[in-house]
């Protein structure tokens, strides 16, 4: 579509550096894996094409993550401008092509900032080099005597140079002559001596968005473009066994009936052609067995998988908790459950697919989507149409939220095998009800806290045992035949802020991660919104039996300083005479620290939260309003987490099929926000997903301060 | 068949008459602005003006249109100039993934127009029907009650025509301790 393609003619002009190789084709013994996400972070000698100067001035940059919301391509695009020394605005930012682009790592984890820091920042100051050798060669001085100015250099000789006129005389982008020697990087100088980073700048695109032309996926259009749709199992395991063709191709409209693997679809002139001829298709399905269904249905029980021996991962172990049991006065054994949850991102996903003969003839296939992995995207459909992955070429967009939902987008990879079958550019474009019923949901956790106090009051032992679904290792990712070795694999997912923050005499954990039937898989925060439930709410029932305050109770059992400081913030915004108030704290991946007051009232048996406090640390702040900014919609999530979020599964059946049935917090539901970033000099960590973790905990906590009863099974209300 | 949107004829073919406004105004026409975010109106992701009402186009089969005239979030700037309720979005930063946003934008513009000095509740309860999955909420409060600031500025300016400069930045500084204050009132 419109984006600026670069020629391969551009890049040799440019800079004499071939971007041969982009695709990285696996050693012969990866052969045998399935497509798999993109776990590495991209290598150094790859970053040469994210940041180019365009032949009229303009810097373009191709942001290496997905923007899904979480203000990625805004945070980048600060650290080009600073390295570049231009305003922020003369930034363009383009998103991810896997045909400009070696792979990058798939947007999760809150770890773009981490990750691709450092990364972006190098891209940029090559550039600036590469340029800096450009004027010096220009006008015949040596590079150290030229020196950097806004937009350009000073050369003794010449004075003023602007990147301008070291570009080319023709439409060749320049991208950066990557070098081993050491780099100045200016985005690692302190930020209160830095010109972009650490300010609150407009969001990128913000304009585009409100003005609705910004282009998600589902907004692209392309000439002679058809629909398709997807006969899809209505139940839970179910398998395709008959369909009517002859009836749906006489259908009006309807260009193909295609099957492929074990689906079929349909190709249309319209949308509403499309969704006439899959009614006339009249698709039967045979369903699970009952017994198959009664395993469908498996409510996850910690207490059952306890009694049966079946916590075969280990987590993290400290002390003993047997002798210190012995050693303890009191003791607490509480179970804490929270259900499936869905993403409900906004935008259900979609994708439009082009398969036809390129200029060289062999087969060819553009796709567009919005993917937190248009790498995966690109591996999965080459395997799925049995050509090269080089033959592929993702164009991602803006996501109209992800959160762990879209690191698949599968939309787009049925896309593709109905355009081979038509060669000709289709979309396809999921229902609402499409999106909760066939992505993955984020699991169920079922969990066990069993702890004791000392004479003293202290926590002498505390044993953590859970059992959830996989989350990285999900059956989305790993296919049947690999589960046996999945099954080995502790879970990182669920695993994540299973260790709690605090200083125990002895910890221990155990957990399991049975694979149900639904799909399950990354949900905003993974392991760490659920664990971090089961222990806040132990905390606070452990700070009631010690009769302590809960803030200080937490203090007594901690060395970590940075999160001390964000309780002791905290407390210092609380003020007396408000509601009931119920606190929780988190470390989410051993980075970003956070503290969290709930206030709540209680109307007429409806729980309504009024004020939300947080106090975040997540070290050096290159963006502070887009870092509130996700802290807000983290604070929003607790709040639908805690009170009202719960996919249901209903005989194979999902009964959650549109926002009628999935109750999200809306306007009236959330409060104003009282938020405080911790001034540090850290290295920066990550926000996108680390605020979630402790809210559910927090509100559930003010309710016992508010009704005296504990509620510990999600969602409370 | 015709049907006016955003201030020019569109003639719809035979074969889409069938099809809801919104895939008329999305997919014949390129109007991608409006999103198609839960087909059965419940989320608002969809909203546009029918004689400048919120409507949700999802529901809205385009026969159902007749003479009314279509507002979409593409036309709703005037010139170029952004609307008030755009600006105030720019200015507080409201839009995380954005794809809501547009419907929040015609939905808070739709009350405006009716009520351009709307109270803290007022704008809780006319925006509560839009959902915003990102959690943009307290955002768009404070950017409906920027907007109805900056609108009321504007129609000054016309009127008196004084230095818009200087009544601009004043507005703005006001309007962000208004809303704090607002908000907090109702909300104990």
């Amino acid at each position: 579509m419109a984006r600026g393609k670069i020629t391969r003619r551009g890049f040799l002009i440019g800079t004499g550096w071939v971007v041969g190789g982009l695709t990285v084709v696996g050693a012969v013994g990866y052969a045998a894996l399935p497509p798999l996400p993109t776990f590495a972070v991209t290598d150094e000698d790859e970053i040469g094409t994210w940041v180019q100067l365009l032949a009229d001035g303009r810097v373009q940059f191709y942001v290496p993550r997905a923007e899904m919301g979480q203000g990625i391509s805004t945070g980048l695009s600060q650290v080009v401008a600073e390295e570049l020394c231009l305003p922020i605005e003369s930034v363009s930012c383009l998103y991810q092509a896997t045909d400009v682009m070696a792979p990058c790592q798939m947007t999760v984890g809150s770890q773009s900032i981490e990750n691709y820091f450092e990364l972006t920042a190098r891209a940029a100051a090559y550039l600036r080099e590469t340029l800096r050798d450009r004027a010096a060669a220009l006008h015949r001085v040596a590079a150290d005597s030229v020196t950097q100015a806004d937009g350009g250099f000073e050369v003794a000789s010449a004075g003023f140079v602007s990147y301008q006129d070291l570009t080319g005389d023709d439409d060749a982008a320049v991208v950066p002559l990557l070098s081993t020697d050491t780099v100045t990087l200016l985005s690692q100088r302190p930020f209160s001596e830095c010109k972009v980073l650490g300010k609150s700048v407009a969001p990128v695109r913000v304009e585009n968005i409100v003005r609705g032309t910004e282009i998600y996926s589902r907004d692209v259009r392309l000439p002679g473009m058809h629909y398709g749709l997807i006969a899809r199992a209505p139940q839970l395991g179910a398998t395709l066994q008959q369909f009517n063709r002859a009836a749906a191709e006489a259908v009006n409209g309807i260009v193909a009936v295609v099957e492929h693997n074990d689906q079929v679809g349909v190709v249309a002139n319209t949308p509403m052609a499309a969704a006439r001829g899959l009614a006339a298709l009249d698709a039967r399905w045979q369903s699970l067995s009952a017994a198959e269904l009664d395993r469908a249905q498996v409510s996850l029980d910690i207490d059952q998988f306890i009694k049966d021996g079946r916590l075969d991962h280990a987590g993290d172990e400290h002390g003993s908790i047997t002798a210190e049991r012995a050693q303890s006065s009191q003791h607490i054994s509480f179970r804490y459950d929270s259900p499936m949850v869905a993403h409900a991102a906004m935008e259900p996903r979609s994708g439009v697919a082009h398969y036809h003969t390129g200029d060289d003839g062999r087969a060819v296939c553009e796709v567009w989507t919005g993917s937190q992995d248009p790498w995966l995207i690109q591996t999965v459909v080459a395997s799925e149409l049995g050509i090269d992955k080089s033959a592929i070429a993702v164009n991602n967009h803006r996501v109209g939220g992800a959160f762990g939902g879209r690191v698949l987008c599968q939309a787009s990879v049925e896309a593709a095998w109905l355009s081979k079958a038509v060669s000709q550019p289709v979309k396809v474009q999921w229902s609402r009800e499409d999106e909760f019923r066939y992505n993955y949901v984020g699991p169920q956790f079922s969990t066990r806290i069993d702890a004791g106090l000392t004479a003293e009051g202290r926590i002498g032992y505390w044993h953590h045992r859970a059992v959830g679904a996989p989350v990285l290792t999900s059956s989305m990712f790993f296919p049947q035949y690999l589960h046996w070795l999945a099954n080995q694999i502790p879970d990182p997912g669920t695993q994540r802020g299973m260790t709690a923050p605090y200083t125990f005499t002895s910890h221990r954990s155990d957990f399991a991660d049975e694979r149900v039937p639904m799909p399950t898989g990354p949900w905003r925060g993974l392991g760490a919104a659920p664990n971090t439930f089961a222990i806040e709410c132990a905390m606070d029932e452990l700070a009631l039996a010690a009769n302590t305050d809960p803030i200080a109770f937490r203090l007594q059992h901690l060395d970590n300083s940075r999160l001390a400081h964000c309780l002791k913030r905290l407390q210092s915004q609380l003020q007396d005479g408000n509601d009931p108030v119920g606190i929780a704290a988190a470390v989410y991946k051993g980075v970003t620290y956070l503290a969290i007051a709930a206030h709540v009232s209680i109307e007429a048996g409806r729980i309504r939260v009024t004020r939300l406090t947080c106090v975040h640390d997540c070290g050096r702040v290159i963006s502070p309003d887009q870092v509130l900014a996700q802290i807000e919609g983290n604070l929003v999530w607790g709040i639908g987490m805690a009170l009202t979020e719960e996919f249901k599964l209903v005989d194979g059946i999902a009964e959650t099929d549109n926002f009628d049935r999935y109750s999200l917090p809306g306007q009236r539901d959330v409060p104003d926000f009282a938020i405080e970033l911790v001034d540090s000099d850290e290295p920066p960590s990550g926000a996108a997903e680390a605020a979630i973790a402790p809210v559910a905990a927090a509100i559930a906590n003010a309710v016992f301060a508010a009704t005296g009863e504990r509620r510990r099974q999600l969602p409370l209300a | 068949m015709e049907i006016q949107i955003n201030n020019k004829p569109h003639t719809i073919p035979v074969e889409w008459q069938e099809a809801s406004l919104l895939d008329v105004l999305r997919e014949l026409f390129g109007y991608t602005g409006s999103k198609f975010g839960c087909g059965q109106g419940l989320c608002g992701a969809c909203t546009v003006h029918v004689d400048g009402e919120a409507a949700r186009a999802c529901v809205l089969p385009v026969t159902a249109i007749g003479g009314k005239a279509i507002t979409t979030i593409e036309g709703l700037a005037e010139d170029n100039q952004l609307h008030p309720v755009q600006q105030a979005w720019i200015d507080e930063s409201v839009p995380q993934c954005g794809y809501c946003q547009a419907g929040q934008i015609m939905t808070a513009a739709a009350l405006l127009a009716k009520s351009p000095d709307p109270t803290a509740q007022e704008i809780t309860l006319a925006m509560d029907a839009n959902i915003c999955r990102c959690g943009t909420y307290s955002r768009i409060r404070r950017g409906v009650a920027r907007a109805a600031e900056l609108a009321k500025n504007s129609d000054a300016a016309d009127s008196a025509a004084t230095d818009s400069d200087a009544t601009g930045s004043e507005a703005t500084d006001s309007v962000a301790t208004d809303s704090g204050v607002a908000a907090e009132g109702e909300m104990r």
